[in-house]
């Protein structure tokens, strides 16, 4: 076990490039992990809670009964301040927080509610673009279309600013729907986020730590010497394969452990199969390091091209930016690359896109597939290197 | 008479239209240091790679410790070990690991593959330098350790792919003594080299290799024997008359007399006291001269008689 034991030396040495990428990764996905489980989700922003932090100061110049109507609506599901109406209060007020808007019912309010006009009818003063405010001007726009519906239907403005409140004011019981289907399934939301980042790093640690490695096995002179000796080639291969492996299931099982550390405990349900998802896609990834190490020789070259795969086929496939994203493209660009069908396989697992069982093995057959191929391509190229490097070529010897 | 550890009968080799060994044969007697003397690209790195099996061959035979040598014969690859010309160590091991990671690849035994390994780095004369990386030692070193990895194993027949390119002269002989004194212990040692002093100065036989041809092949007497020059006399002179130079080609032994304007060569065949009967000339004529120098036939001298060209012209 010779070449065994060289290889987890020269491992040790190299070991650092990985332990850099998988403190990063970890120091990226843990505080993403908590702020996730803390805040975030489109159905926490629309809550009650998150309207009624909203603060508001109202002036109205107006004074009318149609304009108090419209200021207790607000006052209803925001929260209304007050400030002295000073331009310089007002501009520190919205500068530091201490509102989001800032309201002035402007005077003849009632009187062009009643005639159905609303531009100019109100003031409105913001200083930061936030959802906050986009959720203010949808309702405010809600509220004085409501209005104007009831006026066209013949009712007074009065009636028509309570009716349209008590109309806003009615929730309506909305669900978020997801595909996820599996109703034990108590992985927390953000728990296939992780594995959806995973293809990155996995690429980006496996090709930067064993590519090095495989060349400084592979250098020519180095393995002109080992060609030269009593070791049997399959006896070589049979011991750097087992290297490898045993560093690609290594970098792996880190990131598995890591998963079950941020997100509390043993996987269930469907986590086994983004879970198997990972694994494959790591034999991927190690496909890709046994191929470039095949034919590049130079270390600096190998970061390079490390960049090049693993951020491309992340920023193209759906890693970094959620497909749905991608433009179409991109998207049938990317179904030649094996990280797009892993997204596919995590998207079913997420819930995403509906889960069928027949449609994630295709996926995972078809990463696999792509495994198999890299390692046909190797093979190819590694032969063809071997012939024209004066190195084994091994022809029944005849003498004429 | 010793048994032949290496037999290469007839080989041939080419690269598409070139002809790197053409019929090509030798015979490597047991104990030996066998040199292959011939200038870049004569043939003598193809040969070794034949001879290891590391290059496959148009036509001929090989026979290594009276076996038919293929690239599946590890019980012979077993008894061999290799010294190339370039360094061949990992840069991430130290010393001692590298040593026993070669050794490694043919003694399994752990107890005897530790004392194998001491004796090497003894050897060498790198004890101190056990736990260094590669990149902290000096060429000469890292050449030593080159060495070490390559005879750890306690070969019977080392071949020495021209070990000693750009080392320095004091490394340079340490090698050389080291290849010496590993044949006293018992191996036989193949040494490629365009280096025809380092050739002379520790083969026992030697072939001489151009355009993948034998060209000649003897112990360096036998090889120097095979010429007509036997003495080489240089003289400063300067003005030399044609009429001097004629009694000069005229003596008996001489059969060439080449004169640049400031140095006299006069190329002599067999005789004695060339030297004297020269001066004798010269002050005959009260012809001034300074300085004299005889020079005995070298292998260039050798390479440059049966091909026309010198060895170092070759180089160039």
């Amino acid at each position: 076990m010779q070449v065994f034991k060289a290889f987890m030396k020269v491992l040790k040495k190299k070991m650092s490039y990985a332990i850099i990428y998988i403190g990063i990764f970890l120091g990226i996905v843990i505080p993403m992990a908590t702020t996730q489980s803390n805040s975030g989700s489109v159905k926490e922003m629309f809550s009650e809670e998150c309207k009624s932090s909203i603060a508001l100061c109202i002036f109205d110049e107006d004074d009318s009964p149609e304009s108090r109507a419209f200021s207790d609506y607000l006052g209803e599901k925001y929260t209304l301040k007050s400030l002295e109406n000073d331009e310089e209060v007002l501009m520190n007020a919205l500068y530091y927080f201490t509102v989001d808007r800032i309201i002035t019912i402007n005077k003849g309010f009632s009187d062009k509610l009643a005639k159905g006009e609303i531009n100019g009818i109100i003031d409105s003063q913001h200083m930061h673009e936030t959802t906050k405010n986009m959720l203010l001007d949808q309702d405010i726009n809600s509220y004085f279309s409501a209005v104007s519906a009831y006026v066209e239907g013949g009712a007074d403005t009065l009636s028509a600013s309570r009716s349209a409140q008590d109309a806003l004011m009615t929730d309506a019981d909305v669900n978020a729907v997801s595909f996820k289907d599996d109703a034990n399934d108590k992985n927390p939301d953000h728990f296939f986020s992780y594995f959806r980042i995973l293809p990155y790093i996995l690429t980006a640690s496996i090709i930067g730590t064993l590519c090095p490695i495989l060349m400084i096995m592979n250098k020519k002179e180095v393995r002109f010497r080992t060609n030269c000796s009593s070791l049997r080639p399959s006896s070589y291969t049979k011991q750097v394969f087992l290297g490898s492996a045993l560093f690609v299931v290594g970098v792996w099982i880190i990131f598995m452990i890591a998963a079950m550390i941020i997100y509390g405990g043993i996987f269930s349900g469907k986590a086994w199969l983004a879970v198997l998802n990972s694994f494959i896609y790591s034999m991927v990834a190690a496909s890709i390091a046994v191929f470039l190490s095949t034919f590049i020789t130079n270390v600096n070259i190998i970061s390079f091209v490390n960049q090049i795969i693993s951020l491309g086929m992340s920023f193209t496939c759906g890693v970094f930016v959620e497909q749905e994203l991608l433009s179409k493209g991109i998207l049938s660009a990317a179904r030649f690359l094996p990280a797009y069908w892993y997204i596919k396989a995590n998207m079913m697992l997420d819930g995403t896109e509906v889960y069928s069982g027949t449609q994630f093995a295709q996926y995972l057959a078809i990463e696999a597939a792509f495994a198999a191929v890299i390692a046909i391509l190797t093979l190819v190229v590694s032969k063809a290197r071997y012939n024209s490097t004066a190195l084994p070529k091994v022809r029944k010897l005849t003498s004429a | 008479m010793a048994d032949a550890v290496v037999k290469i009968n007839n080989l041939v080799k080419r690269y598409g239209e070139l002809i790197a060994l053409d019929h090509f044969s030798l015979e490597i007697k047991e104990g030996e240091i066998f040199g292959l003397l011939g200038p870049n690209g004569s043939g003598k790195t193809t040969t070794i790679n034949c001879l290891l099996s590391l290059l496959a061959f148009d036509k001929g035979e090989i026979e290594i410790f009276g076996r038919n040598m293929t690239p599946t014969a590890y019980d012979i690859k077993k008894e061999i070990g290799i010294i190339m010309q370039n360094v061949a160590v990992f840069e991430e091991l130290t010393v001692y690991e590298n040593v026993d990671y070669f050794c490694g690849l043919y003694i399994t035994d752990k107890e005897q593959r530790k004392q194998y390994v001491e004796d090497a780095i003894k050897f060498v004369g790198l004890e101190d330098f056990r736990k260094f990386y590669p990149k902290k030692l000096s060429g000469g070193l890292l050449r030593r350790l080159n060495i070490a990895c390559g005879i750890a194993h306690k070969p019977k027949l080392i071949i020495l792919d021209e070990p000693t390119v750009a080392v320095d002269p004091q490394s340079r002989n340490k090698i050389l003594e080291g290849i010496q004194e590993l044949n006293k212990n018992g191996a036989t040692v193949i040494y490629t080299s365009h280096y025809m002093e380092e050739v002379e100065q520790i083969c026992t036989r030697i072939a001489i290799m151009d355009k993948g041809k034998k060209i000649a092949e003897g112990t360096k007497d036998e090889l120097k024997r095979m010429i007509r020059n036997t003495e080489t006399v240089n003289i400063e002179v300067l003005g030399l008359d044609d009429s001097i130079r004629n009694e000069i080609s005229a003596l008996e032994h001489v059969y060439d007399v080449q004169y640049d304007g400031e140095k006299l060569t006069v190329y002599c065949s067999g005789g004695k006291h060339n030297l004297i009967r020269i001066l004798d000339v010269l002050q005959k004529h009260d012809t001034a001269f300074g300085r004299v120098y005889s020079e005995l036939p070298t292998l260039n001298d050798v390479f440059l008689e049966i091909t026309g060209t010198a060895l170092r012209d070759k180089e160039e």
